[in-house]
């Protein structure tokens, strides 16, 4: 009795038999086309059983396949990924950055020029203690100098003050010249010895002198001239 | 009947950008080693060549491609294929040039087919049969012949790259751009066919999974 074969045994006999296919090698031009379903089903068909007699054309079109398909993800998908986002985002980050670098430029000038602010006195507020007395004596029609106040300083000033009034005004002029408001602050309440705590605005200017009134008084103004502050 | 027309090139954006202008090359340069140099080098180490002569044949590619990339235009080949033709001419090139190595060092006439064939399947030798048993298979592969001739072309395709060039499903999916998936049920039904007409075929355990 014969013995039986596998397929595989069956065919290999075949394949010893098998004459070399009478067709040329398709070119990668077509090998490109059966790859992107252009050829019509009986070419694409003419080149798959080339294939069968044609170990190299079939792994060419193998080989080709594996070149078209998509790129293989990459071991680290998320890098890839933020790759792919960089890159696409590349101009307007880009755009984003010049932005940032402006805005921060100014934030740096702004820093910069308030630390010069500090670093010229402001470390270090002067404090000026000015009691009623002293008022009398720099007030408007004594012969009296104006006092010196350091710009930026903090004045405790004790007024005489109007029973059960609970807010004041305190209001800067220029005395030089016409009388122009150049600073005024509402709603001052005075602690309980009795005493304003103001701190002189920076825009007043060095070497101007001034006139300082507590609204409602009565009438006692304070005269100021303001000096450069003292470097420690 | 023509080829209908080829389709959207993906590469067709990073080749322009590669065109624009120098600044811009320098990147457009880098995204295509990035995405093709796997490729490249697989193709090559599967070609047979050791890691350190794949990666001198890789950079031998990207030379080319990059020297070449100026005048392609694209047209019936993308991008992808026309640098899988590169690939292809180096490794051509490369063995012409071991090929002419080899003949110097021997003395030994070798021709560039009988080279490329270097690992492919040996010829199975033929056996002696008795006269009797040579007239049974001669039947057998007759009638083999015909069930086969009779399966639908698709499926002889399958079945034939299989069994002749020792392809996997995966191999012939992409051989003959089809799903493996396909390709398993296409062998399926060759086996079970050919089986159901052929009484001197005995099973056998797996067939191209």
């Amino acid at each position: 009795m014969a013995t039986k074969l596998t397929i595989s045994e069956a065919v290999q006999a075949l394949r010893e038999q098998d004459a070399p296919s009478p067709t040329s090698h398709p070119s990668l031009e077509a090998l490109l086309a059966l790859h992107e379903r252009r050829l019509p089903s009986e070419e694409a068909e003419e080149i798959q059983e080339h294939f069968v007699h044609c170990r190299d054309c079939a792994q060419r079109s193998i080989e080709l396949a594996l070149f078209l398909a998509p790129p293989e993800p990459a071991s680290f998908p998320l890098v890839a990924r933020f790759r792919e986002i960089i890159l696409v985002l590349r101009q307007p980050l880009a755009a984003s950055l010049l932005v940032a670098t402006v805005l921060s430029f100014g934030a740096l000038l702004a820093t910069r020029r308030q630390i010069d602010q500090l670093a010229s006195g402001e470390i270090n507020v002067p404090v000026l203690a000015i009691d009623q007395g002293m008022r009398r004596e720099a007030g408007p029609g004594t012969a009296q100098p104006p006092v010196d106040v350091p710009s930026g300083a903090v004045l405790i000033l004790t007024p005489p003050l109007e029973p059960k009034r609970p807010e004041y005004e305190v209001r800067i002029s220029t005395l030089n010249g016409p009388d122009r408001l150049v600073w005024s602050e509402q709603g001052l309440q005075p602690t309980s010895e009795g005493s304003f705590h103001l701190r002189l605005p920076h825009d007043l200017q060095t070497g101007e002198t001034y006139r300082l009134r507590i609204v409602p008084g009565e009438g006692q103004d304070l005269t100021i001239r303001v000096v450069a502050p003292r470097r420690e | 009947m023509a080829p209908m027309p080829p389709h959207g090139d993906p590469d067709r954006p990073l080749v322009e950008r590669w065109r624009r202008a120098n600044r811009e090359r320098d990147g457009a340069s880098q995204e295509i080693h990035e995405r093709y140099a796997r490729k490249v080098d697989s193709f090559f180490r599967r070609k047979g060549y050791r890691s350190e002569d794949a990666g001198e044949l890789t950079q031998k590619t990207f030379s080319n491609v990059f020297h070449g990339l100026g005048e392609y235009r694209g047209g019936e080949l993308r991008f992808a294929a026309w640098l899988f033709q590169i690939a292809e001419n180096v490794f051509n090139d490369d063995v012409r040039y071991r090929h002419a190595a080899i003949r110097e060092e021997q003395g030994k006439e070798e021709s560039l087919e009988t080279m490329r064939s270097v690992g492919k399947e040996p010829a199975i030798p033929v056996q002696s049969i008795d006269a009797e048993e040579e007239v049974l298979q001669k039947e057998r592969k007759a009638a083999l012949r015909a069930e086969i001739a009779k399966l639908p072309p698709r499926m002889q395709c399958c079945l034939l790259l299989h069994l002749y060039h020792g392809f996997m499903g995966k191999e012939i999916g992409l051989a003959m751009n089809i799903s493996p998936e396909t390709v398993k049920a296409l062998l399926y039904q060759a086996r079970k066919r050919l089986h159901e007409r052929l009484s001197f075929l005995k099973e056998e355990d797996s067939c191209g999974d």
